[in-house]
């Protein structure tokens, strides 16, 4: 351990990618079967501080995607918990075949952290915006899918994705946002209320959780009470807590950072159809198409992702 | 080490040329022959039965595959969990026929089962699940992802200080997948020392052969770049393959076994034919390939006439058919070494004495070549 390890949560403003970094730390401590690899992006996902602390248990496999899997693979049939991270749209985007067949089918304890995930990437681009991890997970058996809103529960769903004994994929992202106070402690597959209320209720994961917030709090101001939801575990998704939250409320909708096609919405919805709920809902996400370079509020702006926007949506919905 | 003699009058005694590794060689090369065929009466009946499944490559493999499970694999058929196993990966999961034959033939399950290969609810699934067999380690069917897979066990291994063994069989073609040179250059670099890869070197692929879809060579250098060893064998030769697979485990580098096959083997509508690669055959075919497995008694033959592609002076480049011996016992071995280190003697001299941690390992006839990537005295190792 040397003293240049970064302080110990919660603290006011921090990123998702911090959370996992000092979760790991406590990994390391108390797990010794936890082990971490990187493919060259040990800094910008943080687990450098694991590297540091832990250096016989860091492996480093370079710009080498699917022999991360691959390798994460084969240490987990020898008992080991490897943590393998790298940006969401390299790793489980471009090495999803991998992740299928040599993790998934076999249901090893690989824990997958995608980082940079989003919009929230912002002036990288579309290349780097990973939309569509979520979906790409979500459809995997025996995969775990965790998007957490910030740092304090990155860091709680790591602990508790490590205890998982199965594949699990946590989603986070680059910027640094406050620490959100929720109703209820975190607890893996449940959701979090962030704000009660049932004339509409926002269910969201990840970085857009705050704006769903905002949101609510710009429509109190007109009289609506509008509800926050967080749903942290895309998968598998709080059932009970989703019929209950369509039976209460007048209208639903999701919104989240990632393509509306295979995200929340579309596991929200699976929910809705399958029970053949009546209630006005709507997906808010980025509607099949790719990002771009920009500052992330740029970005939602375009994409119709920003606190305006979602009131307008929500008060549409309500007229109906 | 004891001194090693390759003037083993063959067929007669046993193939031990590693003693102090071996655990239970007992077996002749003319009795692992007999297995063998055994085997490939095992896999075509399965794979007629089934209607379906790959018959090329199993066929061209079974004495591998009976070499590692009946002269290698240090593993206890009754406790597939022994904590002490080598671990052995099938990577080209389609000619999982061959290992579910040898598997029930060295005891691991009943050979009854074999008949339910790719029926529902089998234990034989198509492609090869980790545990739904006992010995079945891995989960393979994608081409590319075995090595990645032998790289982690390796490195898990060394983490906890244990010299658990992991043997990884590839195929040629498969080696047109990026991943599996990402693993290549991981393992080299991390001296995962206990890793061993065969590569099942027919030379055809379902589209024809390697040279005309996505052509391979030089594959040892390829290799040896990536600081591995590697050893060229004739597949089908029961000498080389336990003089290669146990000499693989002293060798202070990660090693390649590249063995010369020929698919289908020795069914003669088969052989070489890559029609056969995921066909089936129907019942007068099967019928055929059943008789002449049974008519031909697979001898150990001698060195030299093995594969062709192991003869000594078919070598690719950089191999010299008129080099001479480097020493007593070494006759018929070719040796290249890394390019860096190319006709240097002294080299080649060097390379073979540090490739077996001082001590000159002497092959059976018949060894094509050994390549080692430091032969030029390079202290990178």
């Amino acid at each position: 351990m040397n003293n240049q390890l970064p302080p110990k949560p919660p603290v006011d403003l921090q990123s998702t990618r911090d959370g996992v970094g000092q979760a790991l730390l406590e990994l390391g401590r108390t797990n010794p079967n936890v082990v971490v690899v990187s493919a060259d992006l040990a800094s910008s996902t943080r687990v450098d501080w694991f590297k540091q602390a832990f250096p016989d248990r860091f492996f480093e496999v370079g710009v080498a995607e699917q022999h991360l899997a691959g390798l994460a693979a084969g240490l987990a049939m020898a008992g080991k918990i490897p943590f393998i991270a790298s940006f969401a749209v390299f790793s489980p985007s471009l090495n999803w075949g991998v992740i299928r067949t040599s993790i998934c089918l076999p249901n090893l304890p690989v824990k997958i952290i995608g980082g940079h995930a989003g919009l929230a990437t912002g002036p990288d681009g579309a290349t780097h915006q990973a939309l569509e991890d979520i979906a790409l997970m979500r459809s995997l058996p025996h995969m775990t899918v965790v998007s957490p809103a910030d740092g304090a529960e990155a860091y709680q769903a790591t602990l508790s994705l490590a205890s998982v004994p199965g594949p699990t994929y946590l989603r986070v992202t680059k910027p640094k946002t406050p620490i959100i106070k929720f109703q209820q402690p975190f607890e893996l597959g449940k959701t979090r209320t962030v704000i009660y209320g049932n004339d509409a209720i926002i269910l969201a994961h990840g970085y857009l959780l705050q704006t769903a917030i905002d949101t609510a709090q710009s429509l109190s101001k007109q009289g609506l009470k509008v509800g926050v939801v967080n749903c942290h575990t895309l998968k598998p998704l709080d059932q009970p807590s989703i019929l209950q939250i369509c039976q209460v409320a007048k209208v639903v909708i999701t919104l989240e950072d990632h393509q509306v096609i295979g995200g929340l919405g579309s596991a929200v919805a699976e929910v809705i159809s399958q029970h053949q709920l009546k209630i006005p809902f709507q997906i808010l996400g980025v509607k099949d198409q790719f990002g771009e370079s920009g500052t992330p509020a740029e970005l939602y702006q375009k994409h119709g992702l920003t606190v305006d926007k979602i009131a307008a949506v929500i008060r549409v919905l309500l007229l109906k | 080490m004891p001194d090693q003699t390759r003037d083993v009058p063959r067929n007669k005694k046993p193939v031990n040329h590693f003693p102090h590794f071996a655990t239970s060689l007992t077996k002749t090369p003319s009795e692992l022959a007999f297995i063998a065929q055994k085997i490939r009466r095992h896999v075509i009946e399965m794979i007629a039965g089934a209607g379906s499944g790959h018959p090329g490559g199993s066929l061209g493999l079974a004495d591998v595959m009976t070499g590692l499970y009946f002269a290698v694999l240090k593993q206890r058929p009754h406790q597939p969990d022994w904590p002490e196993r080598d671990y052995f990966l099938l990577s080209n999961g389609h000619v999982c026929p061959v290992w579910y034959a040898t598997l029930a033939q060295a005891g691991y399950f009943p050979l009854e089962e074999l008949g339910s290969l790719r029926q529902f609810g089998s234990r034989l699934q198509g492609h090869p699940h980790q545990g739904s067999l006992p010995g079945v380690e891995n989960t393979s069917g994608l081409l590319g992802q075995g090595l990645s897979l032998g790289c982690g066990l390796t490195t898990a291994f060394k983490l906890d200080h244990k010299s658990n063994h992991i043997f990884v069989q590839t195929s040629d073609a498969e080696h047109q997948e990026g991943q599996i040179w990402e693993a290549y250059r991981y393992a080299g670099a991390h001296h995962l020392t206990h890793l061993t890869v065969l590569i099942d070197r027919n030379d055809i692929q379902i589209d024809g052969t390697t040279q005309e879809i996505a052509p391979l060579e030089p594959l040892a250098e390829k290799i040896t770049s990536c600081n591995w060893q590697v050893v060229e064998i004739d597949g089908h030769n029961f000498d080389q393959i336990s003089w290669a697979l146990n000499g693989a485990r002293t060798c202070h580098l990660p090693t390649a076994i590249i063995c010369h096959t020929t698919a289908g083997k020795d069914v003669s509508f088969m052989e070489n034919n890559p029609d056969w690669h995921g066909r089936a055959p129907n019942q007068a075919e099967a019928k055929q390939a059943l008789d002449e497995l049974n008519q031909t008694v697979h001898q150990n033959k001698p060195a030299g006439t093995g594969h062709p592609h192991a003869q000594p002076g078919r070598g690719p480049e950089g191999l010299s058919s008129s080099r001479p011996p480097l020493g007593r016992g070494l006759a018929g071995i070719q040796m290249v070494c890394h390019p860096r280190a190319s006709g240097d003697p002294e080299g080649l001299s060097s390379s073979r004495q540090r490739g077996s941690r001082g001590s000159v390992i002497l092959a059976p006839a018949g060894i094509q070549r050994v390549c080692h990537p430091h032969a030029s005295g390079d202290p990178g190792v």
